[in-house]
């Protein structure tokens, strides 16, 4: 444990050369804020610069934290992976590939060295490299989540415009309830419900199962409907609800009297003028719950049987296959990263006076 | 100084009380919040007296296995034959339990690393990070992932889920203290040499119980959807314990044959975080009035 | 001469929270071809809410308009949604205070003159590209082209009002409406922007109705003046009229306040005591009997009707007369 410490303090000293860093950049940025035109390209590169560097210590964080589960294990972790019944002859064996004989630190770096090379370890129990078992389950659930994001997309951010453009109307507050509805039934619940009306009784739709893309999207979307439903209803609430607050702001602003003296239709104004102003916002919503949706696409999937990720995850609790889920969440949590760094990326490309937040 | 801090502490009694009579008056103008209170306390009260009159939740009775609602089972029975009601009840009080528990400790552990950042610069910086880094796992897969490491028991979720939602108040608890800390009067204490507990305990903490209180509701609400979503992937509150998330898992298995073991416990689910959110939407427009004005 | 535009009674209220208030309340002018008419007064004294009147711009959820607005023969107050989009941009175009916030940042400067000019007119896209660059070289835009393909951030602010004027005369309008649109601009630039006001009105022979505060502007390129206050108007005159001879209290008491160059900066300039009521509590009979220091009791009996002095020349004053006669032998108070 000592041994520890010192890596941790290790990682602090780099943390503060990483905020210095941070903070000089800060001060760049304000510098720069005046003539922003004429060094737009120093500022784009400084912008990614600064954003990247701030990446590093979640990552860090990130790492350690999914190094440390296997150490939460109680007791000797390869005696709990392989149960009772296990001889110690096994557990010893299994300790040795596990690495868990020796000092912390050193698993620590081996396991952060293996994984930046791509090698996330082996499943004892599947006797595969997890990287590859984790291959294997991934079409599933990305489809899933995309089917869930574009239903997420289509229903929330026309509600959002709806509810803004008639705020304190019925139908205002009708998407404002609509939109606590989402966020107060958990995805997997939801999936249940929506199993049994339009599965189960009404018969519409398959109960369970999946139908690889490869063998006709619309087989691929008869599956997914409910489950993309179910678990983009959280995220439609959230973008229905930030499109209303978004569009609610924007509308107020004199561009749009503009516009309007310009001569142009109440659509175009809403749909062009606003709509590209409040962006920016919904576009931060839409990536923040992208990462919460993989890890949602992961619940939902085992209500409907889809062999994804999720059902991974189940067997591997089951198997308490420790070595997977590391693997898994190490996978998610660092995709959710990158995707929120891209979101940050993508919101300055679009808004041409590059805000920065 | 004797003199300034009695005047001071009557000033606030007096301002408490206005704003506790202010406060009572403007919840009850918000229906939707009363709404939530009322059936959250219908939750809780059946929670606390449902288990004495529905009887035992484990009792087996092979007899009456799958029934459907009846008189004597209003919620039907189970695959082994055990009262759906009386396990849904039971679950109540798990999943309650659940969220109560870890809505306070998230709190105090928020609470207490929260100032502590705002205090110490270093401390600032590398407790940030690491909430950054916790909070950079969507919530429900870390704590699948602490459940699957550490195995399925009652005391394990809890903790799971109290390191997964304590970064969210720590964050929230360090802002709101760091506002309260640039106040002027705040920099007049110092220079008086009031002790940093004092300051502390006075000046700050008052400023950062609204928003704590807030997020507590949330945590709360999110503790028993995660409790729910971990239970029924098997990672949860294990059986034959009843859990609404486990129940709802049984339910899956045999939703052809018995709707009302998943539409019951879905219900409860339901309308406890419905009502958790709605009293927590209505605290926040009661207690945060920066908040009120962006709306 | 027949006028280009007769406001009659014009009547524009508010729902708030706290009730209807009335932000401008019986306002009568005209335009005439080719005229520029001058709308003064302090903020809140209702001349941008008549501005935006003219083309109903204000929230249609919470205004309510009454009396005329006549144009071209016809009361736009009686038109629906569909034929002011037809007139607005096209026949009575406008331009806004902030050149920086009525553009919108997110789209060129090309993007946003090409779609007003594609609005109206039923011309290819290319075409009207090219006669956005024209009207940008018209308004005396350096590098119009490389503009063209510009963000309104990445141009000055007198830049951005000539895009602005450029965007108003995008399909040759009869009536200009500028609300304020030299006040957000630094001295220099405003002079040139005026100039070139003038200069486009007289090539598009179109008329201007000009809102403004700064009485300094309005002696530079307005024919006739309006003076409002508290949502009335409460003196209108040919400008020489009004700047040689002002009838009503409160334009004497603007025109003092007014910094001349001739006169000596050691001396400070007069004010005018008091601030303006809220729309809530306006005052039964004169609105500005608190702060007039000719103030007479009768004057918070009734309400004060707007009284004919001579040809072109009213004022809301139950003193006009002698006031008028006073300011006459004096040579004017305040020049």
């Amino acid at each position: 444990m000592p041994l520890f410490a010192t890596v941790v303090s290790d990682i602090t000293i780099v943390l503060d050369i990483v905020d210095l860093e941070i903070s000089w950049l800060n001060t760049g940025r304000i510098l720069h804020k005046s003539d922003m035109c004429q060094r737009r390209e120093v500022h784009m590169g400084g912008f990614l610069l600064r954003r990247a560097a701030a990446l590093i210590p979640v990552l860090i964080v990130v790492a350690i934290v999914t190094f440390l589960l296997i150490h939460l294990m109680p007791g000797d972790a390869a005696a709990v992976m392989l149960g009772p019944e296990a001889t110690p002859q096994q557990v010893e064996t299994l300790r040795e590939s596990l690495g868990l004989n020796q000092p912390l630190y050193i698993q620590f770096f081996t396991w952060v060295g293996n994984a930046l090379q791509g090698d996330l370890g082996q499943s004892f129990f599947i006797g595969l490299p997890v990287i590859s078992v984790i291959q294997a389950a991934l079409a599933p659930t990305i489809n899933l989540a995309i089917f869930a994001e574009i239903f997420a997309i289509l229903v929330g951010v026309p509600a959002g415009i709806i509810a803004a453009r008639k705020q304190g109307t019925g139908t205002d507050q009708a998407v404002m309830v609509g939109a606590l509805l989402g966020i107060s039934v958990p995805s997997f619940l939801l999936g249940l419900f929506l199993m049994l009306i339009f599965a189960v009784l009404l018969g519409w739709l398959p109960v369970a199962g999946y139908s690889p893309l490869e063998d006709g999207v619309f087989e691929t979307l008869r599956y997914l409907l409910l489950p993309a439903i179910a678990l983009g209803s959280m995220q439609a609430a959230l973008i229905a609800r930030m499109t209303r607050t978004s569009m609610l702001e924007t509308l107020s602003k004199p561009y749009l009297k503009t516009a309007k003296a310009k001569g142009l239709s109440g659509n175009r104004i809403i749909y062009k003028h606003a709509l590209k102003n409040a962006a920016m916002p919904i576009l931060t919503t839409i990536g923040q719950t992208l990462g919460t949706l993989v890890a949602g696409a992961a619940v939902v999937e085992t209500v409907f049987n889809v062999p994804g990720i999720g059902q991974l995850i189940v067997n591997s609790i089951e198997r308490r296959d420790i070595v997977v889920i590391q693997g898994v969440i190490l996978l998610i949590a660092v995709s959710y990263v990158l995707i929120n760094f891209l979101v940050d990326v993508l919101y300055s490309v679009l808004d041409p006076r590059v805000r920065f937040s | 100084m004797t003199d300034t801090m009695t005047v001071g502490s009557l000033n606030r009694i007096n301002k408490t009380y206005s704003r506790r009579s202010m406060f009572l008056r403007r919840f009850g103008a918000h229906k939707l919040a009363v709404t939530g209170g009322i059936v959250l306390a219908v939750v809780v009260l059946v929670a606390l007296i449902g288990p004495l009159l529905a009887g035992d939740p484990l009792a087996l009775n092979p007899s009456q296995r799958l029934a459907s609602p009846s008189f004597e089972h209003p919620f039907g029975t189970d695959n082994y034959g055990r009262d759906t009601f009386a396990r849904a009840v039971a679950g109540a009080r798990v999943s309650l339990l659940v969220g109560a528990v870890t809505a306070i400790i998230t709190s105090v552990l928020g609470a207490i690393v929260g100032l502590f950042a705002s205090y110490n610069r270093i401390a600032d910086a590398i407790l940030m990070r690491i909430s950054d880094g916790l909070m950079a796992f969507p919530a429900i897969l870390l704590a699948i992932a602490i459940m699957a490491a550490m195995g399925q028991r009652i005391s394990n979720v809890i903790i799971a889920l109290s390191i997964v939602f304590t970064p969210y108040v720590a964050r929230i608890v360090r802002s709101a203290a760091l506002v309260a800390k640039e106040q002027t009067y705040v920099e007049a204490l110092r220079s008086q040499g009031a002790s940093l507990f004092r300051i502390l305990w006075i000046n700050i903490f008052p400023n950062i119980l609204s928003p704590l209180i807030i997020q507590a509701t949330f945590v709360f609400a999110d503790s028993i959807i995660t409790e729910a979503a971990l239970s029924f992937l098997g990672a949860g509150v294990p059986p034959p314990a009843p859990s609404w998330g486990n129940m709802l898992l049984d339910g899956k298995t045999l939703i052809y044959n018995a709707w009302w073991m998943t539409v019951f416990p879905g219900a409860f689910i339901m309308s406890t975080i419905l009502a958790v959110n709605l009293l927590g939407d209505g605290l926040r427009d009661l207690l945060d009035p920066t908040f009120n004005r962006r709306k | 001469m027949t006028n280009l535009l007769e406001v009659v009674d014009l009547r524009t209220s508010f729902d708030t929270e706290r009730g209807t208030v009335t932000a401008v309340d019986g306002a009568s002018f005209t335009v005439a071809p080719g005229e520029v008419v001058g709308i003064v007064g302090e903020s809140g004294c209702g001349k941008s809410v008549t501005a935006e009147s003219i083309l109903q711009l204000l929230d249609p959820a919470s205004t309510t308009y009454s009396g005329q607005v006549r144009f071209g023969g016809e009361d736009l107050l009686t038109f629906g949604e569909t034929a002011m989009r037809r007139i607005r941009g096209n026949r009575i175009s406008m331009i806004f205070q902030d050149p920086m916030s009525a553009l919108n940042p997110v789209f060129t400067i090309g993007d946003q003159l090409t779609e007003a000019i594609l609005a109206h007119r039923r011309i290819g896209k290319q075409r009207a590209r090219s006669e956005a660059t024209e009207l940008l070289e018209k308004t005396g835009i350096p590098e119009p082209q490389r503009r063209m393909r510009q963000y309104p951030h990445q141009l000055s602010g007198g830049q951005r009002q000539r895009v602005m004027i450029a965007m108003a005369l995008s399909c040759d309008p009869e009536l200009l409406i500028a609300d304020e649109p030299t006040t957000a601009l630094d001295v220099t630039t405003q002079s040139q922007i005026l100039k070139l006001l003038i200069e486009l009105k007289d090539e598009f022979d179109a008329g201007i109705l000009f809102i403004t505060h700064d009485l300094g502007v309005v002696a530079e390129i307005c024919d006739r003046v309006v003076v409002m206050y508290l949502g009335e108007v409460v003196e209108s005159a040919n400008v020489h009229t009004l700047f040689d001879s002002p009838a009503h209290p409160y334009t004497r008491g603007l025109l003092a306040s007014t910094p001349d160059i001739a006169s000596d900066p050691s001396i400070d300039l007069p004010i005018i005591p008091g601030t303006v009521p809220t729309l809530h509590n306006v005052p039964v009979g004169c609105r500005f009997a608190d702060r007039c220091s000719f103030v007479l009791p009768e004057c918070r009996d009734r309400p004060i009707d707007l009284e004919v002095l001579s040809d072109g020349h009213s004022s809301r004053c139950i003193r006009s007369v002698k006031l008028f006669e006073d300011s006459a032998m004096s040579d004017g108070v305040a020049r």
